[in-house]
């Protein structure tokens, strides 16, 4: 078995509020889990579970209290370049034209000549299956679907072996949902990389991912691979998911 | 409700020292000391450095700011150049000036603003609201100067309303005319502009909406509970009003030769009197301070969402 | 947004007024110049006549002249002092709403103490105690005491605008604070630093009014609208000779009425 490429032992993530730790809120409390090259891991949970902030804290978003995370073999540093996140509705900002959207990665880590930046951009925009038209439109003209494409394009821009994705299919139609979540396991097949996906979504984690972790209260209550998850849950919160979830098993 | 009041005297305790620092820094920039207008321009040289030692003007300035602390402390804020007086009597005649006119405008001022605003918020969108929204708009637009100048010919020569200058002795419609001015310019607009807004939101906040379905009569809907909350924050900014009322004094008393200190430290200044223009600003900055701390105490009170601490 | 602003009829026409007048100001500069600092020993404090149709000051200089003059100062001594306030108090915003927690209330108990002091009088001992007084002196000093209204709104702004997803999304992506805030967060606090600017503005005019009249502005060699305006601190002036100060009086509240209703109608036009 090959070692994983990440391995998240034991984080705990707090939030504070003013000066003193009297008002912090402790959203993750001592998480573990790890995942492998071309494999894709669920964190599934409801809101306040604690899965965005265990995200945010591997992508180095915020820094946790506690625990380590050891990627491709060593501890984190403050730049992490290896990984990208995606984000709900693509997180794009609604001023910046989309190839500018795009390129922004490129322009963070090296400066390139806009000839070789613009054909960067026009070849990220066609593995994501966006004609190079878009390049000039402004994210208002595109839908939720596009949008986030344009997102995880922006997101393959510097090469990551790991992707993070944090609720991107949440807030698009059937249709879109469907497309996103194949475009997103073709291109970690194509490149092998590894994938933590954030959800509450059961129909679209069955979909992708090939294990779980399911989080409550800032702890994952159970974990395993999805076909013994569905079939055979062990602890009563991850039946409940289950059933609310509205998720035929098999 | 202590701990509040603690945390904020704190904070407060640390910017009066701040202030203290900074006036004391800017008297040892100003030319001239206690020995200046004391001493005969004869003597010079040696025998005026042997005078400098002998009252600790060469001790390093750690020292000289512990003993001017002390001296604060014990009442003892030095003596005027121009006027051989002490700087504390000097400055305590027309202090009482200044806080009676500072505490009319506040007055006056609130009642306006709160009742204008009132109309205005109430009546949203209609002529009301129009008029107090322009009205409060031009008032802003002016400039102290110019108003007071505007008010003095207006009120004072044209109209002959009331006298255009004076004490207080002339009977209270002397400063009448200036406290117009004054409380015009600086906060009435602002003030409001802040309850129109806030009465104008809370009417729209939904929870007044379902006191209103529930069939609550209007109006005692908007007494007991817009108004209320829309008091709020006029009420917690008022000690920071008062700092700002305190501190504008100087043009306005000017303007209308009003013997209040904001007069006395700019004739003060003009004559090179420092030690009397010293005192008044540190007067004025501790006052500042203190009615911040006084906002700042009702705003965390009232407010149950603030967390200062 | 820009269509907004044009809608709103007054505000054109006040924005397009104050331009007018900064133009005529500038280029009538260079007509009166000469003509206005010739002094007359004959004719003192006259009344309006053909030959000066504002009449003269108490020097003999013609008020016209004067008028032209002073304004051109006065608005160009405004604009500068306001790019520097602008400039520092929204950098402290900006660093404030960027990072937040720590710094953020650090910078906030500085902004509150500053804040507090009182603004007038410390401007008025600074230009006593600095012996080589100066229009960049002023500019700063100033700026010193009246960066915080930019500062406070700006910070506001850049709080809310940290929460957001394409944030996350850069800050994600590796991009460093500057470049973030560069590229993300100047785009979409543009309107509120223009707003600022404009109220800012008819701010510093009114302060530097002030301290004019008191005497405190700059030196009489250049004239602004605030000395016009200290002629009317003398009584006799202020009852009998109205052409001395009123045209000063009048210009300079249209003016801050039209600052101020530009800035208003700009403030509508990103609100909504």
């Amino acid at each position: 078995m090959n070692p994983p490429l990440l391995a998240v032992s034991g984080i705990s993530v707090a939030y504070k509020r003013g000066l003193s730790s009297k008002y912090s809120v402790q959203a993750v409390r001592g998480v573990s889990f790890s995942a492998w090259r071309g494999r894709t891991l669920g964190l599934i949970g409801e809101s306040g579970s604690g899965k965005s902030s265990a995200l945010n804290a591997v992508a180095g978003l915020v820094k946790p209290i506690a625990g380590e995370i050891i990627f491709d073999g060593k501890p984190v540093g403050k730049r992490r370049p290896g990984m990208s996140m995606i984000f709900q509705s693509g997180a794009i900002d609604p001023k910046m034209r989309i190839a500018d959207v795009v390129a922004e990665p490129l322009r963070n880590h090296k400066r390139m000549p806009a000839k070789d930046e613009r054909a960067a951009v026009i070849k990220l925009l066609e593995m994501v299956g966006l004609p190079s038209a878009f390049m000039e439109r402004l994210p208002w003209e595109l839908s939720g679907g596009q949008l986030q494409r344009a997102g995880i394009a922006r997101a393959l821009a510097l090469r990551p072996s790991l992707l993070l994705a944090d609720e991107p299919v949440t807030a698009l139609d059937p249709d879109a949902k469907e497309q996103i979540l194949d475009l997103l396991a073709r291109l970690i097949k194509e490149f092998r990389m590894a994938c933590v996906f954030v959800t509450h979504d059961l129909e679209a984690a069955r979909y992708l991912c090939d294990a779980f972790c399911i989080m409550q209260n800032g702890e994952i209550v159970e974990r395993g691979g999805v076909y013994r998850i569905f079939n055979e849950p062990q602890q009563a919160y991850t039946k409940l998911l289950l059933e609310s979830g509205a998720v035929c098993a098999g | 409700m202590r701990r509040i009041i603690l945390g904020c005297a704190a904070v407060c305790a640390v910017q009066l020292i701040l202030i203290s620092l900074l006036v004391f820094i800017l008297s040892e920039l100003m030319p001239g000391d206690a020995l200046t207008g004391r001493i005969s321009p004869s003597i010079t040289g040696e025998r005026l450095r042997e005078m400098r030692g002998q009252m600790g003007f060469d001790r390093p300035w750690g020292a000289r700011y512990a003993s001017w602390l002390s001296g604060i402390f014990k009442g003892d804020f030095g003596v005027s150049f121009s006027h051989k007086l002490p700087v504390a009597q000097l400055v305590g005649e027309k202090f009482g000036n200044t806080l009676l006119l500072g505490a009319f405008s506040f007055l006056i001022c609130y009642a306006l603003s709160v009742s204008f605003g009132v109309i205005a918020g109430r009546y949203r969108g209609s002529w009301p609201d129009r008029a107090v929204s322009s009205g409060s708009y031009a008032l802003m637009s002016i400039p102290q100067a110019v108003l007071g100048i505007l008010a003095i010919f207006i009120f004072g020569y044209t109209l002959k309303w009331l006298p255009p200058g004076g004490s207080v002795d002339s009977g209270v419609l002397g400063p009448l005319a200036l406290i117009m001015s004054r409380l015009r310019h600086l906060i009435l607009p602002a003030l409001t502009q802040l309850v129109r807004g806030e009465v104008a939101a809370g009417q729209e906040a939904e929870y007044i909406l379902s006191l209103r379905s529930r069939g609550v009569a209007p109006s005692r809907v908007f007494w007991a509970h817009i108004l209320r909350n829309s008091l709020i924050p006029a009420m917690s900014l008022s000690g920071s009003y008062l700092a700002a009322l305190l501190g504008g004094t100087a043009l306005v008393e000017t303007i209308f030769s009003y013997p209040g200190i904001g007069k006395l430290f700019v004739d003060s200044v003009l004559k090179r009197d420092y030690p009397t223009a010293n005192f008044i600003l540190l007067l004025t900055a501790f006052m500042a301070a203190a009615g911040t701390l006084l906002s700042d105490i009702i705003m965390n009170r009232l407010d149950p969402r603030i967390k200062m601490l | 947004m820009i269509n907004k602003f044009l809608s709103q009829k007054r505000a054109v026409f006040c924005f397009a007024f104050i331009l007018l007048l900064l133009f005529a100001a500038i280029i009538g500069g260079a007509f009166t110049d000469g003509a206005s600092a010739r002094v007359s020993l004959t004719g003192r404090s006259r009344p309006p006549s053909r030959e000066h149709p504002l009449g003269t000051d108490p020097s003999g200089r013609d008020m016209l002249g004067q008028l032209v003059t002073e304004t051109r100062n006065s608005l160009l001594i405004a604009v500068g002092i306001t790019a520097l306030t602008c400039a520092f108090g929204t950098a402290f915003g900006l660093i404030a709403g960027y990072f937040g927690g720590v710094v953020d209330m650090a910078l906030m108990r500085v902004l509150d103490f500053v804040s507090m002091l009182p603004r007038l009088m410390l401007i008025i001992v600074f230009v006593t105690l600095i012996s080589e007084y100066g229009p960049v002196q002023l500019a700063l000093i100033m700026s010193a005491l009246g960066w915080m209204y930019d500062a406070r709104i700006i910070r506001g702004k850049a709080l809310s605008l940290r929460d957001e997803d394409f944030i996350r999304a850069a800050r994600s992506v590796g991009a460093p604070a500057a470049k973030i805030i560069a590229r993300h967060f100047l785009p979409h606090l543009a309107p509120v630093i223009i707003v600022n600017f404009t109220l800012n503005l008819a701010g510093s005019i009114g302060v530097e009014t002030g301290l004019s009249f008191l005497g405190f502005g700059l030196p009489f060699a250049t004239p602004r609208l605030g000395t016009l305006l200290n002629y009317a601190y003398v009584p006799e002036n202020l009852q009998n000779r109205p052409w001395l100060w009123l045209p000063a009086v009048a210009l300079i509240f249209i003016v801050m009425m039209c600052i101020h209703y530009t800035g208003g109608a700009l403030k509508r036009a990103i609100n909504d």
